[in-house]
């Protein structure tokens, strides 16, 4: 029988991160539940709030990804004033917000994958971490990551404001026009941006890529589930991180719907289970069908994998050869939950030659930066692609626009029942005769790392780690043992 | 030259007492930079604080804590080992010690000495622009040490 691991002091537990795992007679894995907490209240919270308030108050749910709550809400009040932006303001919104995509999905691809697949994920313990990654990819490399992110965040600050809370969106436009002094600082953050999403690319190939034994486990049955896909794409079926249609795809692939945002009450229903706070978001009209896989079954994801697997091709060349690459190796839709990793620096490609192309457009710099909101306002929904998927705001408001009801559907909460579903497989493919040891805990964290799960509560509280414990049950329901880990 | 110790005030002001270090950092900036030390009170996460602590001389961090194993309120100067992991799961989980780490693997910060103050916090979890009773009803005498620790860890005496 397993080992009890207990790691002191335990920290900020409540709330956090628990898996429950119960084991047949024979110690092999029967059914594993993963309990996430909850954004607590917060729709509640904005209740009596005047919207305009929205773009300020949302992004500190969360001090890593505020830019996508920034720019949804400031989206949504748009809608809800009925006043579209300027096209200088729409690009100079898209330019901050694919500056802060790549800055994002590099942190994640290097800190976060980086100890599953640069260092590896059989790698013992000691060695799976920030240390181990740039003991593996180099000092000089670990710089130009830190320096890029620096650069990013620089240009973020100077056209948003703030990189953490930015304040420049407003309904109908932004606060400010780009300066003429800034305009080479702009052009070339997104030149060298290029280079580094380029370069970036080159590392995924170069190490995990040419490395049989990641490929292996990237394609291996454990991290594996044909769901239906959902995110953002153009008029072109093109990905688009900032706007466009929200399409999802069946699990062949082919489209299922197509829709604005206004309709998503019509596509997405919330199932609720006894053992977690988190309402999972399944298509409504496919229905709820238990956690299970397949085209009779609603579940859905989002974010990158997602996101390349809704779209038809890319909006970028170099964006498009990483694409057809992906897709001619694997097959498509990708339903490999690892591929995720792969999907993500695509992504980074894209941000950055988006951003480029947005540098190199004369529109960018006008000073035509807003439209003055007049109507009345009532209902306002505005959609983005979080890194981390898919993400909704919707106000209803008084006629002075103050907010009445609000929802938000975060990207998380849309992977909420995938992610349940990974660590469930995840943990009956690897848990077998009662072993449950470092290793497999880690492959079975391997399944929810690669979404990112983005849980708001986890800001800045000085142990940064997510506390995860596992609770070990026996047919009977009887507590056999606790494996906590990551505890500080 | 040797540049002023920077002290940062951390917290998310929206998350009931996760905001104690927002609430101290306004209390204490004037009193601080009068001192003549360099106030920043921020609700940046994780990896967002490299900006603050490389290319520095001295840093104190003030934000809170959940241990369970301090009485709410206790004002404690843990070391970045005794907080530290760097196995992370999501960038929400990405905290000081591994940027600390990180900046250390990449040797931009040797010469930074870094102190952390930490609170003992109740609930910082729940949505809320209010402190929990416990912690508000402690807030004068935390904000005394907070400021007496600060002076201690970086004036020492003689």
């Amino acid at each position: 029988m397993v080992k009890e691991v207990v790691i002191d002091p335990i920290t900020r537990l409540e709330g956090h991160g628990k898996i429950v795992i119960i084991l047949d007679d024979a110690g092999n894995c029967k059914r594993a539940y993963f309990q996430l907490p909850e954004l607590r209240g917060f729709e509640k919270f904005a209740e009596g709030r005047h919207a305009e308030d929205m773009p300020q108050i949302t992004p500190r749910i969360c001090g890593v990804c505020p830019t996508a709550h920034h720019m949804a809400s400031t989206k949504a009040l748009d809608d809800l004033y009925k006043c579209e932006p300027t096209p200088t303001a729409r690009k100079i919104r898209e330019f901050v917000y694919n500056a802060f995509m790549l800055e994002d999905h590099a942190l994640h691809f290097y800190i976060l994958a980086g100890p599953d697949f640069i260092v590896g994920p059989n790698a013992p313990k000691a060695e799976r971490n920030l240390l181990g990654v740039i003991g593996k990819v180099g000092k000089d490399v670990g710089l130009r990551v830190i320096l890029m992110r620096k650069k990013l965040r620089e240009v973020i600050t100077m056209l948003g404001g703030k990189v953490i809370h930015p304040v420049f969106g407003l309904p109908g436009g932004v606060s400010r026009a780009i300066k003429q002094d800034e305009v080479g600082k702009v052009k070339e953050v997104a030149k060298e941006a290029v280079e580094f999403a380029l370069f970036t690319l080159k590392v995924f190939k170069d190490i995990v890529l040419s490395n049989k034994e990641y490929v292996n486990l990237i394609t291996s049955d454990a991290y594996t589930h044909r769901t239906y896909y959902m995110g953002l794409v153009d008029e072109k079926n093109r990905l688009n991180f900032y706007g466009g249609k929200i399409r999802v795809v069946d699990p062949r692939g082919a489209e299922y719907a197509k829709f604005d945002a206004h309709q998503y009450l019509d596509y997405i229903a919330e199932h609720v289970e006894p053992w977690t706070y988190v309402k999972m978001p399944y298509l409504k009209k496919v229905g709820w069908k238990g956690f299970v896989d397949g085209e009779d079954s609603g579940i859905y994801c989002v974010a990158p994998l997602a996101r390349l697997n809704v779209s038809d091709r890319m909006a970028t060349p170099e964006a498009q050869k990483a694409f057809e690459e992906m897709f001619s190796t694997l097959g498509k839709p990708v339903h490999h939950t690892l591929a995720t990793h792969w999907a993500r620096v695509i992504e980074m490609v894209y941000a950055a030659e988006r951003m480029k192309e947005l540098s190199e457009d004369p529109e960018l710099y006008s000073p035509n930066i807003r439209n003055l909101p007049t109507a009345v306002p009532d209902v306002g929904i505005g959609v983005v692609e979080a890194p981390r998927g898919t993400l909704i705001h919707h106000y209803e408001t008084d006629e002075r626009g103050v907010i009445k009801k609000a929802n938000l559907i975060v990207a998380t909460q849309n992977n909420a029942a995938r992610i349940a579903l990974s660590i469930d497989k995840a943990a009956r493919s690897l848990i077998k005769k009662g072993k449950v040891d470092d290793g497999i805990l880690n492959m079975v964290e391997m399944a929810f790392r690669a979404y990112d799960p983005c849980h708001a509560c986890a800001t800045h509280t000085l142990p940064g780690s997510m506390p995860l414990a596992i609770y070990i049950y026996n047919e009977e329901g009887e507590l056999i043992n606790i494996l906590k880990r990551n505890t500080a | 030259m040797r540049r002023k110790p920077l002290v940062l005030f951390l917290g998310n002001s929206l998350l009931s007492d996760d905001r104690i270090g927002l609430e101290l950092g306004m209390r204490l900036k004037e009193r601080l930079e009068q001192r003549g030390y360099e106030v920043k009170l921020e609700e940046k996460a994780g990896l967002a604080l490299l900006d603050y602590l490389w290319d520095r001389d001295e840093v104190i961090i003030v934000d809170n804590i959940k241990t369970g194993s301090h009485q709410v309120g206790e004002v404690f100067t843990p070391s970045v080992k005794e907080l530290g992991t760097t196995t992370v799961v999501s960038s929400h989980y990405v905290g000081i010690p591994e940027t600390l780490y990180l900046l250390k693997a990449l040797d931009l910060n040797l010469q930074c000495r870094v102190h952390i103050i930490a609170i003992e916090v109740d609930d910082p979890y729940t949505i809320s622009e209010k402190l929990s009773t416990k912690l508000k009803e402690s807030l004068a005498k935390i904000t005394e040490e907070v400021y007496h620790k600060i002076i201690q860890l970086c004036e020492p005496k003689g």
